[in-house]
């Protein structure tokens, strides 16, 4: 492989940031202020062989992903509704930019007097993510040619392939970079929200303790632990948009 | 055959009136070409009948029976389609639904471009598979503005042919400059600005 490999390129770029890591924590030489990526690695070894360590994953997976799924239906839903009643688009626009302004904290803490904890990263999963998904999707309805739209009806074109050949090239760019953005949001949304709201059996709970008890190793190796799940979510989001994108390519 | 009738139809945008009390018996079965000065009404005529625009005032009697067909002045195909997939996807399924469509784009010179999409389609090329569209869609009743735009002389001729074969029987509006146009079609004339103003 030479270095014009882009991947080889992309190794070599991690490797490096790794390696200045290393020498920033050999240099610190305290493990409490600035864990190495290889302590943080050997905590992480030990960390996958408890059950905890699974259910906590288990658990935070379930009520972000539930939180995400809900917002970005409910987003979806109320775009098409405000593409087509102007009046749905006006009732909505400053509640949603209220959403988009208020803090991810004032959310939970105001969250948590209604709420039970362990539900609350569901909720803030779900305020998070449903004004980017509804902006998305309003903008990806808006890209509708609507002279195309007047030419399917006139020639009474089926619901399916109006959507198939008309809605989904249009409006699918935008919906689907409005989901990359907010599956990562979601994340940091949810895990943060379980670390003001410490419910027990959490990653968010194992961040907080690890603070308390200053296990700056565990601390790392959680965070590499939610980097990776996130990164795994957004590639099966990606994933999900590519078949659907199957769905455009014919027509009848 | 579908009769189409207009009574005392009007139509304005804001204070632009493009129709005033506009009457019309067009004979059924037969081409009619509608012809006069750009911005006299005569898009606004085929919007009105093919139900896109509502008048002010009037009646339209005869448009909406068996359905309708247009050309329209822009060529409105979904580019990411090929010229085939534009035109399945608004004909209904039949068992010979691709050998008619083969044999109009090949009556139209188009036979060896069927497997790109049409975003790569010169303008003359696109046009024929709206005119296209138009004349496979099974509608008693056709409007067609500015079919043949934009097309060579050999392929405007080819164009005429293949419609007036596939216009046989039917209504057809025809929205024109040309007078090959309205020869080629045998078409009634009517002269917009005499009667619609």
């Amino acid at each position: 492989m030479s270095l014009k490999n882009p991947r080889l390129r992309r190794l070599l770029a991690a490797a490096f940031w790794l390696l200045v890591w290393q020498l920033a924590a050999m240099t610190v030489g305290q493990p409490i202020l600035l864990a190495s990526p290889a302590a943080t690695l050997a905590r992480l070894a030990e960390l996958v062989q408890t059950g905890g360590f699974w259910r906590s994953i288990l658990f935070t997976l379930g009520h972000i992903l539930a939180g995400f799924l809900l917002a970005a239906a409910a987003g979806m839903g109320l775009a098409a509704l405000a593409g087509r009643f102007g009046l749905v688009a006006d009732l909505l626009s400053p509640l949603l930019a209220a959403m988009r302004s208020v803090p991810v904290a004032s959310f939970v803490i105001a969250a948590l007097i209604w709420v039970p904890s362990r539900r609350l990263s569901v909720l803030i999963a779900f305020v998070i993510v449903l004004p980017v998904i509804y902006a998305g999707t309003l903008d990806g309805l808006r890209q509708i040619d609507s002279q195309l739209m007047e030419m399917a009806r006139l020639f009474r074109m089926s619901r399916r392939n109006r959507f198939r050949v008309i809605v989904l090239p249009a409006a699918l760019p935008s919906v689907a970079s409005a989901l990359s953005v907010a599956v990562g949001l979601a994340w940091k949304s949810g895990v943060a929200a379980e670390v003001i709201g410490i419910p027990g059996g959490s990653i968010g709970e194992k961040l907080y303790k690890a603070k308390v008890y200053l296990a700056t190793p565990d601390l790392f190796a959680w965070t590499l632990v939610i980097v990776l799940i996130s990164a795994g979510c957004a590639k099966l989001v990606r994933l999900g948009l590519k078949a659907v994108r199957r769905l455009e390519v014919k027509s009848a | 055959m579908t009769e189409l009738e207009l009574k005392n139809v009007s139509k304005a945008y804001g204070e632009h009136v493009v129709l005033r009390g506009f009457s019309h018996v067009f004979e059924a079965g037969r081409v009619t070409a509608i012809l006069g000065p750009s911005g006299c009404g005569k898009t606004t005529l085929l919007r009105l009948i093919a139900g896109l625009e509502t008048p002010d005032s009037g009646d339209i009697l005869g448009a909406a029976e068996g359905g309708l067909s247009m050309v329209f002045q822009e060529d409105r195909l979904p580019l990411q389609l090929t010229g085939v997939d534009c035109l399945r996807c608004v004909l209904k399924k039949a068992p010979d639904r691709d050998e008619r469509i083969l044999s109009a784009l090949r009556a139209l010179g188009l036979g060896d471009s069927l497997a790109q999409p049409v975003r790569e389609y010169s303008g003359g090329m696109r046009r024929r598979i709206a005119l296209a569209r138009a004349l496979l869609f099974p509608a008693p009743l056709v409007l067609m503005d500015e079919p043949f735009k934009g097309l060579d002389d050999a392929t405007r001729n080819r164009a005429i042919n293949f419609s007036r074969w596939m216009l046989t029987g039917r209504t057809a509006l025809l929205v024109t400059h040309d007078p090959h146009d309205v020869a080629g079609l045998d078409a009634a004339i009517l002269r917009l600005e005499d009667s619609a103003r």
